[in-house]
């Protein structure tokens, strides 16, 4: 196998390995549905003009996606620091971007799981979602929004040394932006500064394109803005990374 | 690659220095080490043993001076380097949650090994039957094993040993020799590290002892011992002479009561014998040679604190 191959296959051992955050990362999307699913459906009858379930689905799958993917890759590079693998694998002859693509294609295999899991849950009778036949066009967004969240758990694992201070930092990040970008509650409802900060988010932008093929039935053209975003989001993120590991090299 | 005393150098190191906050850690470290060679880095802890490791490594860059390894500089990264050295690091440095030989695949395949020369690895340091028995399940002899065999399973001609010994029990440790030894054997040059002296002196070709960040003496075990001029520690136990008899042998010092022995010590060990025999009490002394702690006492006028 390649470099690439076996690296992939190392991290995806660990991770099945890890009960406990096996159970995080696929319960707790399916935890905040049904939370989410029996609080709003109490509010029928409100302004939106989607069924509850359907404006909230996509964006608590895209808060869970954030939520496994920030924390696994943060976390990862924390250890590796830590147990000095990081400088095992800057011995060997093979380059920081293979190892980060190979970390980073195990990410993508867990969320398109954590999506299977959460879909199947989600178009139980009970819940009722429904989505439009443009789906499959969401298919890039959700690619780019693992990407923007993996790149900015690599930045808070470059800033923050240890376990502790990386967690408490992955967590103060992404549920404000969880908040902040329209995921547990409309941002229609939300002072306009908000909807302004949100945009800086990827989390929002996720979610807005998202909410636009999944339920709106909107074409690929919704989509361009926040592809962009993301995009944007994921090269600025990394960029900083690589910054902050290059910099504490010495 | 310059040749010296009639071997190839795998690694030579000149004047190499290191400063952190003003302080020199690593203060003009030279020497030169041999292909084939089991070569001891030996000194107290913070003493800039791993320092001088990294430096040689390309981990760390280097604030003066230079490293040649096998012809060519660790830093900046050298890939073309980078398959002929092979690095255990202090911390154990696995994948999580992998078993021994998966751990060994996966180092394998960062440097394009076949998977196939695993198991031959985990013979050399004794851990088949560990094989899938997951990194944070062996013990720490065990993990040691392991992670020398991480280092070695690309099949490098120099290796890098930082502290392999430490915090192993006793038949851990002796246990590692053996592997150490059988990696000697088969022809590769071994750096190591560490800060037991008596396992220096049994395992080291040459060893260079470092202090304060500098090279404070650097010989084989032997002549370290040997160039010493040292006076050899003896003790009889009481009765067999009365202390003034004992003070009355030539040439001793220090003569004092411990316990149940009279202890001394002197420079002509065939003196004290000679008188000793004509008393028929010969059978009763104790000599202690010096040993590679005596060197450091002698070279640094204090105890060895490890």
């Amino acid at each position: 196998m390649t470099a690439f191959q076996q690296i992939s296959v190392a991290v995806g051992k660990g991770f099945v390995r890890d009960k406990a955050s096996l159970f995080f990362t696929f319960l707790l999307p399916l935890f905040f549905l049904v939370l989410f699913g029996i609080l709003f459906g109490a509010m029928e009858g409100s302004e939106s003009t989607l069924e509850p379930i359907q404006y909230i689905a996509p964006g608590i799958l895209s808060f869970g996606i954030a939520m496994s993917a920030v924390f696994a890759s943060a976390l990862t590079l924390v250890s590796w620091r830590e147990n000095g693998l990081l400088r095992k694998l800057q011995l060997a002859p093979v380059s920081p971007f293979t190892i980060l693509t190979s970390r980073f294609s195990v990410t993508v295999i867990v969320a398109v799981l954590q999506a299977a899991l959460f879909f199947a849950v989600a178009f139980l009778p009970f819940f009722g979602l429904r989505l439009e036949s443009t789906w499959w066009m969401a298919v890039p967004l959700f690619l780019l929004g693992v990407l923007s969240f993996f790149s900015l758990g690599i930045l808070i694992g470059s800033v923050f040394k240890t376990d502790q201070s990386a967690s408490a930092a992955s967590n103060l990040i992404v549920l404000p932006l969880g908040f902040l970008s329209g995921t547990f509650f409309p941002l229609d409802f939300a002072p306009s500064w908000m909807d302004t900060v949100s945009l800086a988010s990827p989390l929002r932008h996720m979610n807005d394109g998202m909410l636009a093929l999944l339920v709106r039935g909107e074409g690929p053209e919704a989509l361009l803005v926040p592809c962009g975003a993301l995009l944007l989001f994921a090269l600025i993120t990394t960029g900083l990374a690589g910054y902050f590991l290059t910099r504490g090299d010495q | 690659m310059n040749k010296e005393d009639g071997g190839v150098n795998a690694v030579a190191v000149e004047a190499l220095t290191k400063v952190y906050g003003g302080k020199p850690v690593v203060d003009g470290v030279s020497f030169t080490v041999r292909e084939g060679e089991f070569f001891g880095i030996l000194g107290p802890n913070g003493a800039g043993k791993t320092t001088t490791l990294e430096m040689m490594e390309g981990l760390r860059k280097a604030d003066g001076g230079s490293v040649s390894l096998l012809g060519a500089s660790p830093h900046p990264r050298n890939t073309s380097l980078l398959p002929r050295i092979g690095v255990q690091l202090q911390s154990s440095a696995f994948f999580e949650r992998l078993t021994a030989k998966e751990q060994l695949v996966t180092f394998g395949a960062l440097y394009g090994v076949e998977a196939d020369r695993v198991d031959d690895v985990l013979a050399l340091v004794g851990l088949t039957e560990e094989a899938h028995t997951r990194e944070d399940k062996l013990s720490g002899g065990q993990r040691q094993r392991l992670s020398i065999a991480c280092a070695l399973v690309h099949d490098p001609e120099l290796l890098f040993l930082d502290e392999p010994t430490a915090s192993l029990d006793p038949q851990a440790r002796r246990n590692l020799w053996d592997v150490l030894r059988g990696i000697k054997d088969r022809g590769k040059t071994i750096v190591y590290t560490t800060h037991y002296i008596e396992e220096a002196e049994r395992l080291c070709d040459r060893i260079a002892i470092l202090d304060h960040g500098q090279v404070i003496a650097m010989d084989t075990p032997d002549a370290l011992v040997r160039d010493l001029d040292t006076r050899v520690s003896m003790d009889l136990p009481q009765g067999v002479l009365s202390l003034d008899e004992v003070r009355s042998l030539p040439d001793v010092q220090d003569v004092r009561e411990e316990g149940s022995k009279i202890c001394f010590t002197a420079t002509d060990t065939n003196a004290v014998m000679h008188v000793l025999s004509e008393r028929g009490d010969a059978g009763h002394l104790q000599t202690r040679t010096a040993s590679l702690e005596d060197v450091f006492l002698e070279l640094t006028g204090r105890e060895y604190r490890s």
